[in-house]
């Protein structure tokens, strides 16, 4: 079920906002986080009910090997709490490559060795990848003895409430276990429903608005590229510029809408998106994107990795270069490339994570160079500098998105010829841009409001900065502000900005419903 | 992590002396007026005018094409039609509207106009919402609509895009899984409709109905002229008896009659029986006879599985010499063209005594 769907927006989200008030000012108000659990499997379920067994067995066995994890740390048992926790990993990531790489990996290894292996099509339980994640971060946050269990109600709250349940943000326990306390008392109810459905009617303008309108202009240059045609200059500029806000906004929009609904059951979820567009590099980029996998993949893939990699290089005594290459170069390309598979089994993905990897190494390289350079002359960068490095983040995460969106590595290399001129130069392809009525109802506008969207104003975080609307949202909202004299207060103003946005998204809702991208992952 | 108090920021918002817009509202209030504006905004959108013949002309180049033709033969075209055919896609391939015509014509000596305004896929909805544009111009002295094995439990896809703006409000919606979409669908459909009353020329549509540019006549084979086919579905031309029994039986085995219990049967069938009582008000309210032609799939069940409920809507003519004669068949489910001469024919023997009486 989308949450931009009329089932959902009409019917689930009504009856579980109505049960759950009503439990909370019943006798039984203990039972309102109950009632979350099987509205989530509920959720769930619509999509594809036998596989809301899996996900209820590998809860059920991830609970039990944290318990396991608990007793071994406590000293009462026979083995270490590493023991338990590798046979948490072991059937998190067994899982997770069985159900989302065994196709791909037999598809290559029979085309690479010549083998007829033959493996039935594993169907992709949805959201497999985001609660694998939110998973063995349990396990090893308990391992490290950073969270303590809470019982088997927390911990299914935490992996399976609906809000976060399919596409992230990545949670850690400790940072919604204390929100799911069922002798808490659920405090200003009306305030949590109102910042909920702002922040709601927000994402899913973004979604239903810009994202999807996006789409039906992106949609066909890579379909074209795919079914051999030829891509000019400005097709290939088009294609990837608006399939750029089109990621943009349709994540955006969905990392909205996810905390407004957890916001209106008085539940606040962690900031996943700060306008990454704005980046002056690759680095601070992905501090903004996706923030709490970004978050995983320090903590619990690129931090273990590198750490040991950086010792390594101390010990053989490298060189600067050496040091760089074995400690810094080495762990981000591998890690990239692994979040690059993790989005899905498919080579352009692993090339995406290898884009994305090289500018990494490339940004820390000149971070570097630049560091020593402002040490010696003491000079700061200067203003132009910093136009300059927002145009190459920019570049680089446009072409970057280009081979994320096709279909094959082939249709990349379609497209970026044509971006990069070896289609036809540009002139010769401006023909099509005559046209400007034609362009500014279509491509060019979407350009034009998008990007006045993304530049011009203040993100929702920061419209609703008054009112906490994420965890961690405080630390972000001064960052890159825009506009700060847009801020949303419940006023007459306030409330007629949300009912229109939420009027708009509606309306939009039943153009075309489409996925949310990271819904696919 | 500590609670918002919107409250608590709420009293930080300023002077206390406000103009009313600026002015710090109860949050019930704010709730309500946020709601309740988009609810308003989204009725208010429903409202919207728009020009009919835009709305049939919005589905142009798709399976169901002959929507705009349907309209224009209704509207513009000052032929009578005196046999009106609706159904689904087995009505749609079995019967030759002008050979009818020829046919009743001839046996009558009189001009009989016959049409096939059958659409694609099933759904009594849309049927009667065809019927009751057609009543709404023409004098129509009888309906056939068409009948399959089992009532349809939703509705059809294209009635959201077809039916009036009444039509898709006061749809039944226990049990329609189409109804919940249908009228969310409904503000879009009708902000997009009035924007392109406005500037059809926006939309590739025409405001006025030329007869010149691209109308197809009074007397269209709408068998040749429209697909009923999906696109993954094409025609086999090499098919056999065998292939067609092996087919016949996927249709059996997949032939779930109840859902629910007995009892709860206009529940299940809530759609199929609401439009086929109206269908039935219709003809009566404009004169018209009503009889409904039961296609079954090849060697399909003998009659309808809810036939008593039928019966009191209409007669039920079965062609059973064609339904278990392959040669007749293009798949299981659809005619070909020689069964549809056959059909055509077989109907206009069956048909003329509904006219004669009408005299």
């Amino acid at each position: 079920m989308l949450f931009n769907s009329p089932e959902f927006v009409f019917i689930f989200l009504p009856v579980a906002l109505v049960g759950y008030y009503l439990l909370q000012r019943s006798p039984a108000s203990e039972y309102r986080f109950h009632f979350l659990i099987l509205m989530s499997l509920i959720y769930y379920s619509v999509w594809n009910p036998p596989y809301t067994l899996l996900l209820c067995a590998s809860l059920g066995a991830n609970y039990l090997i944290g318990r396991l994890i608990q007793r071994a740390s406590a000293g009462r048992a026979w083995f270490g709490p590493s023991v338990p926790l590798a046979a948490g990993l072991l059937l998190n990531v067994g899982m997770l490559f069985y159900f989302k790489y065994a196709n791909f990996f037999v598809d290559n290894l029979n085309a690479a060795a010549g083998t007829n292996f033959n493996l039935q099509h594993v169907l992709l339980p949805l959201g497999i990848s985001f609660y694998t994640f939110q998973k063995i971060a349990y396990l090893v946050d308990l391992a490290r003895g950073e969270v303590r269990d809470q019982g088997f109600t927390r911990f299914s709250l935490f992996v399976l409430f609906f809000p976060q349940l399919i596409a992230g943000p990545i949670v850690h326990f400790r940072e919604t276990s204390p929100q799911f306390d069922r002798n808490s008392r659920v405090r200003f109810a009306a305030a949590n429903m109102t910042v909920g459905l702002v922040i709601f009617a927000i994402g899913l303008f973004k979604k239903t608005v810009i994202a999807d309108t996006a789409a039906q202009f992106a949609t066909p240059i890579f379909q074209a590229a795919h079914q051999g045609d030829t891509i000019l200059f400005w097709s290939g500029w088009q294609a990837a510029v608006i399939y750029t806000l089109q990621l943009y906004f349709d994540f955006s929009g969905y990392s909205d809408m996810t905390i407004g609904l957890a916001r209106m059951f008085g539940i606040k979820l962690p900031l996943n998106f700060h306008s990454p567009l704005r980046a002056q590099s690759i680095l601070d980029y992905w501090r903004r994107w996706h923030m709490t996998l970004q978050r995983f993949i320090i903590s619990y893939m690129y931090q273990p990795l590198a750490i040991p990699l950086a010792r390594l290089a101390a010990n053989w005594s490298l060189g600067r270069f050496g040091r760089f290459v074995v400690a810094t170069a080495l762990p981000t390309v591998a890690i990239f490339f692994v979040v690059g598979l993790w989005h899905g089994a498919g080579w352009t993905f692993a090339a995406f994570g290898l884009m994305h990897g090289a500018y990494i190494v490339i940004n820390e390289a000149w971070r570097e160079i630049n560091r020593k350079r402002h040490r010696k002359t003491k000079t700061a960068a200067p203003a132009w500098g910093s136009f300059l490095y927002w145009c190459a983040t920019i570049a680089a995460v446009l072409f970057a998105n280009v081979m994320f969106r096709a279909q094959t590595v082939g249709d990349a290399m379609e497209i970026y010829a044509g971006m990069t001129g070896l289609n036809g130069p540009p002139l010769a392809a401006a023909a099509g841009l005559a046209d400007l009525p034609a362009l500014l109802s279509g491509p060019l506008m979407i350009i034009l409001v998008g990007c006045a969207i993304v530049f011009g104003f203040p993100n929702t975080q920061q419209i609703m900065r008054r009112y906490g609307p994420a965890l961690g949202a405080e630390q972000w909202v001064g960052v890159d502000a825009r506009g700060s004299a847009v801020l949303w207060r419940p006023t007459l103003v306030g409330a007629a900005f949300t009912g229109i946005t939420l009027y708009l998204g509606i309306m939009f809702m039943m153009r075309a419903q489409s996925e949310f991208i990271y819904f696919n992952f | 992590m500590t609670s918002m108090n919107i409250a608590e920021a709420t009293q930080q918002s300023g002077p206390s002396r406000q103009t009313a817009w600026k002015r710090p509202l109860n949050l019930s209030v704010v709730i309500l007026t946020m709601v309740g504006l988009a609810a308003s905004l989204l009725a208010g959108t429903v409202m919207l005018p728009h020009d009919p013949y835009i709305r049939y002309q919005t589905l142009r180049g798709t399976l169901h094409e002959r929507a705009a033709w349907i309209y224009e033969r209704i509207h513009f075209d000052p032929a009578p039609i005196d046999v009106l055919f609706v159904g689904p896609s087995r009505m749609a391939s079995g019967v030759d509207g002008p050979a009818l015509s020829k046919l009743l014509s001839q046996q009558m000596k009189i001009d009989i106009k016959a049409v096939n305004f059958a659409f694609a896929q099933p759904g009594d909805d849309l049927f009667y919402a065809i019927a009751k544009e057609t009543l709404s111009a023409k004098r129509v002295k009888l309906i056939v609509a068409g009948v399959i094995e089992l009532q349809g439990r939703s509705g059809h896809p294209a009635f959201r895009e077809l039916a009036d703006r009444d039509d898709i409000l006061t749809a039944p919606i226990i049990f329609n899984r189409s109804f919940l979409k249908n009228l969310a669908y409904l503000p879009m459909r009708q902000l997009r409709l009035a924007w392109y009353t406005l500037n059809p020329a926006a939309g590739g549509y025409q405001s006025h109905f030329n007869p010149a540019a691209a109308y197809e006549g009074s007397d269209l084979d709408t068998r040749k002229r429209f697909s009923w086919r999906l696109p993954d579905n094409p025609v086999n031309p090499n098919l056999t008896e065998a292939q067609l029994t092996l087919e016949s039986q996927t249709y059996d085995r997949t032939l779930v009659h109840r859902f629910l219990p007995p009892l709860l049967d206009g529940v299940e069938f809530a759609v199929a029986r609401t439009y086929f009582s109206k269908l039935k008000a219709l003809a009566d309210q404009h004169g018209a006879k009503l009889v409904l032609l039961y296609l079954p799939y090849y060697k399909g069940p003998e009659q309808p599985f809810d036939s008593a409920q039928y019966e009191n809507i209409g007669p039920i003519l079965t062609p059973s010499a064609l339904i278990d004669d392959w040669t007749t068949r293009e798949d299981a489910a659809h005619f070909s063209d020689s069964g549809a001469a056959r059909l055509s024919s077989w109907l206009s023997i069956q048909l003329e005594p509904y006219l004669r009486n009408d005299r």
